[in-house]
């Protein structure tokens, strides 16, 4: 009877218990395990980090299937900024810059090893609302107008060496908002917390796909000359044969039924082999720029 | 063996039950707090992580910790959160409430194992001390990070640590008063029981009369009556039993197994043994056993003590105190069960010496008878070799008789053969011719005189071979011998034979039982001078069978006399010897395979004969 009692007791109290009591929390090192070397493959914010990686994400994978032995990882970049700080600190092994970075990443080793055809659609467009009533450059005078970022090309320079070459001085006749990002930037103006915005038509066109209903509510009021579209660079102890792989792939991408189908997800016709001397004509534009509108770091 | 008082077993049987009880209640109260409180841990950290796995999708997109950074921080004022963190896909931290593991790689068993698992939401740690769950980050189907959260129990513990020892003391508190109902319960149901109990104990002393004072009207007052009852009923049993043993006709003793002394032993015990019962009391089985049965009384009782068997009897000698032998029958019978250790005999015996007296002296008698018998034995035999040879001269006695009489009508045959002759030369008549007639006729008869002897030294010897031969010749035989006799006599003979039916046997022998018949039939007839003798002799088939039968018309056999006139020597002729039909019947019987009936008939008597025909 005194076994019996000891028992329920020492049940009731066990039954209280958890059976794996006092397990130790997670450990940490700072030794990487070993795995296939990883080359980050960074894209200016063509959109947000979701989007982003929705388009290009295929393209990585193609690149992942088709080089052996190492692997690729996309990362995005919250903003232009963000972007740059990581190009510029040498953290991409392979980026997707656009011209004026391409040039700026030049002088921190990278190179060009392929870029986005279409050059006729890198240009800039400036957006408005349909009901503002806006017609001419003028118009904007002692407005807000939205770019998606100080160093954004065919977003910011580009419209506004267009509006500062058509009547508008852009330091003293307007305030510019850099809002971070293209769809921000189409976003502030069809808000109404901007007169115009500035953009490019790869993320206009997207929006328009992604939000018709508020799009019909915009106008594309004005657009810039073209100039080159972006690049694709290597670092340059990214080894020879891995970037020229790379180059070779994208080259060929408009060649193969799959290299299509991610072409049109970016909706780009094709990327070519191309180098550093190609973006000589951004160079030119940039001193221009700077010459007449306004000075670049 | 111990006893536990009924008061105490009620008092611990009531606290236990109550205490198990009470304790189950209250522990599986405590275990359903506890799952609830751990189960909503679980929803919290679930929660947290899937929450931080949405809001950092972009920012793991984006490689950006500073703004993993910002989401992680975010959650550190949760209660008890040991840590949130953000992993990339390879296990590298991207984001800790700790930023001192920023940028490090997790290295435990379980981590590791998170790190290399198909996508999807796992708990890592659930414990006592806290909840570890993983969610991870999804693009679509692409994984490409995990966040993880991990929640402290302390306050869950602390809570259930409270609950316990509250529950232990309401438990305490419980016990105390369910040990005081128990006490008052018990002392008053164990009251009237120990009545009954100490009535119990003094019975037991011997107090034989003593009875159980209760009373009421519950079931314990109930049970006092049932067993005051009882009481009663056991001592007119035990009075019974008392005067069974003291009376008995046959002596009973009670005997200790391992010393073999007599425990209890009756009266008539003790008369069969010549001693006192004082005297009876200092004795052993052993002591009182004759010396020449020791031996096979020790074997019978290691049986018993071996348990091999449950009684043993057996027929022994018992020493008087006066020196004299007392025969016994002793059964000695177990008063142990099976299995258990031997503790008692109980012996009973009855005094057989007048029995084993009468048997010494029916044997004495036995052998007397048995001489005797043998001294007329060898009388018997002597007369048996008279009777013996007194049986040869009777069977040699009968043949002559039977020879005689057989000879009896040939001699009559000759008789008048001789008279013809002796006619005829008186008369001038004879003949040569009328000479050699009664020549060849006395010869055959002669011949036939002759034959008769062989065939009744043959008839007397069962080793004469037989053959198949024609019925109707044998008939013939029969009738040449009595033939002349007949004429003599005016009888008239009739015959109606069927030639050609052949039987197997002894020929001579049937024509002898056929002659036979006729010549019972003839003597009948001049017997009681009948006018007009007639005898009718036919032989036909009936079937498989030749019947043959003799009627005659001597008014018949008195039916008295009908069933024995086939006995031998029994006749009712004056000159008669008592042989003629039971040798025909003997002749028929065993010689020739069939059979013969007489009845009376028409005018006589019908007598007929059934014979076996071989099939040709």
């Amino acid at each position: 009877m005194k076994s019996l009692l000891l028992m329920v007791m020492i049940v009731g109290l066990v039954a209280c218990e958890r059976e794996d009591a006092g397990k130790a929390e997670p450990s940490f090192s700072h030794q990487a395990p070993e795995t296939t070397k990883d080359y980050v493959f960074g894209i200016h914010p063509l959109h947000n980090p979701v989007r982003l990686f929705a388009i290009f994400g295929p393209l990585i994978d193609l690149l992942n299937n088709s080089i052996p032995n190492v692997k690729f990882r996309l990362e995005a970049s919250r903003d232009y900024d963000e972007f740059e700080k990581k190009l510029y600190g040498r953290q991409f092994d392979f980026a997707l810059p656009n011209p004026y970075q391409t040039i700026k990443a030049m002088s921190h080793g990278y190179h060009v090893i392929a870029k986005m055809g279409d050059d006729h659609k890198f240009k800039g467009i400036i957006l408005v609302r349909r009901d503002s009533g806006i017609r001419e450059i003028s118009d904007l005078k002692a407005k807000k107008v939205a770019f998606p970022a100080r160093t954004a090309l065919a977003a910011t320079l580009m419209p506004q060496y267009y509006l500062h070459t058509h009547g508008l001085n852009v330091n003293r006749d307007i305030e510019i908002k850099y809002v971070g990002s293209q769809e921000s930037s189409i976003l502030n103006v069809y808000l109404g917390d901007a007169a115009a915005a500035g953009t490019w038509p790869l993320p206009w066109q997207s929006f328009q796909q992604d939000h018709p209903e508020l799009a019909q509510e915009l106008t594309v009021q004005w657009q810039t000359e073209t100039l080159i579209n972006n690049s694709v660079m290597a670092r340059d102890d990214v080894p020879a044969s891995i970037a020229m792989g790379v180059a070779r792939i994208l080259d060929s991408l408009h060649t193969t039924h799959e290299g299509s189908e991610i072409l049109a997800r970016i909706q780009l016709s094709r990327f070519e082999l191309a180098d550093n001397s190609r973006y000589r004509v951004v160079e030119k534009f940039l001193a221009k720029f700077s010459k007449q509108v306004r000075r670049l770091d | 063996m111990a006893t536990r008082p009924f008061k105490r077993q009620i008092i611990l049987t009531y606290v236990v039950g109550f205490f198990l009880l009470i304790s189950l209640f209250v522990t599986y109260l405590v275990w359903a707090e506890r799952n609830y409180l751990f189960n909503n841990s679980n929803l919290h950290a679930s929660a947290l992580a899937q929450s931080m796995a949405v809001s950092s999708l972009s920012w793991v997109l984006a490689n950006d910790v500073a703004g993993l950074e910002e989401i992680v921080q975010a959650l550190k004022p949760y209660p008890e959160l040991h840590y949130a963190m953000v992993l990339s896909e390879k296990g590298r931290v991207l984001a800790h409430t700790d930023q001192t593991k920023r940028g490090q790689y997790l290295t435990d068993k379980d981590s590791k194992t998170l790190i290399n698992s198909t996508p999807q939401n796992r708990i890592l740690a659930d414990n006592r001390s806290m909840i570890d769950v993983a969610v991870p980050i999804l693009l679509k189907n692409r994984h490409v990070g995990w966040a993880r959260v991990g929640l402290g129990r302390e306050q869950i513990a602390e809570k259930l640590n409270t609950m316990v020892w509250g529950s232990m003391i309401f438990v305490g508190a419980a016990l105390c008063f369910s040990l005081l109902e128990a006490f008052a319960i018990g002392k008053r149901l164990s009251r009237r029981i120990s009545a009954l109990a100490e009535v119990t104990a003094m019975i037991q002393s011997g107090e034989r009369d003593v009875r159980a004072d209760v009373q009421g009207t519950d079931e314990i007052t109930r049970l006092a009556h049932a067993f005051n009852d009882m009481l009663d009923t056991l001592a007119t049993s035990e009075n019974r039993f008392r005067a069974l043993f003291e009376q008995a006709a046959v002596g009973v003793a009670q005997v200790n197994a391992n010393t073999g002394r007599f425990v209890r032993v009756n009266q008539r015990f003790c008369d069969i043994c010549g001693y006192g019962l004082a005297e009876m009391m200092n004795k052993t089985l052993h002591d009182i056993t004759h010396p020449d049965d020791i031996q096979a009384s020790h074997e019978h009782m290691h049986v018993l003590m071996e348990g091999k068997a449950r009684e043993y009897s057996m027929e022994k000698r018992f020493s008087r105190k006066d020196g004299t032998i007392v025969w016994v029958h002793l059964t000695v019978s177990a008063m142990w069960s099976f299995g258990e250790t031997p503790t008692h005999h109980i012996a009973v015996v009855q005094d057989i010496t007048p029995r084993v007296q009468a048997q010494e002296e029916l044997l004495r008698l036995n052998l007397d008878l048995e001489q005797l018998v043998q001294k007329e034995s060898l009388k018997n035999r002597e007369k048996d070799l008279l009777l013996i040879q007194q049986s040869r001269l009777a069977a040699m006695g009968e043949m002559v008789h039977n020879i005689a009489h057989q000879w009896r009508q040939p001699l009559n045959a000759l008789s008048i053969i001789i008279a013809n002759i002796k006619d005829d030369y008186d008369y001038g008549e004879l003949t040569a011719e009328s000479l050699q007639e009664s020549v060849n006729k006395s010869r055959r008869l002669l011949r036939r005189m002759s034959t008769t002897v062989d065939e009744f030294r043959d008839f007397f010897r069962p080793d004469k071979e037989s053959c198949d031969f024609a019925l109707d010749h044998a008939v013939e035989e029969a009738i040449f011998i009595i033939g002349d006799t007949l004429v003599n006599n005016g009888i008239q003979l009739e015959k109606k034979l069927e030639a050609g039916l052949v039987g197997h046997g002894y020929p001579n022998q049937l024509a002898q039982a056929i002659l036979n018949l006729l010549v019972n039939s003839k003597d009948a007839i001049l017997e009681r001078k009948v006018s007009s003798g007639k005898i009718a002799i036919c032989l036909g088939k009936s079937g498989s069978q030749a019947i043959l039968t003799v009627q005659d018309n001597a008014r018949g056999i008195d039916e008295e006399v009908l069933p024995k006139i086939f006995d031998p020597y029994y006749t009712t002729k004056e000159q008669g010897s008592g042989i003629g039909l039971y040798m025909t019947k003997m002749i028929m019987e065993r010689n020739m395979k069939g059979s013969i009936i007489a009845v009376n008939h028409g005018e006589g008597t019908l007598i007929t004969l059934a014979i076996p025909l071989i099939v040709a």
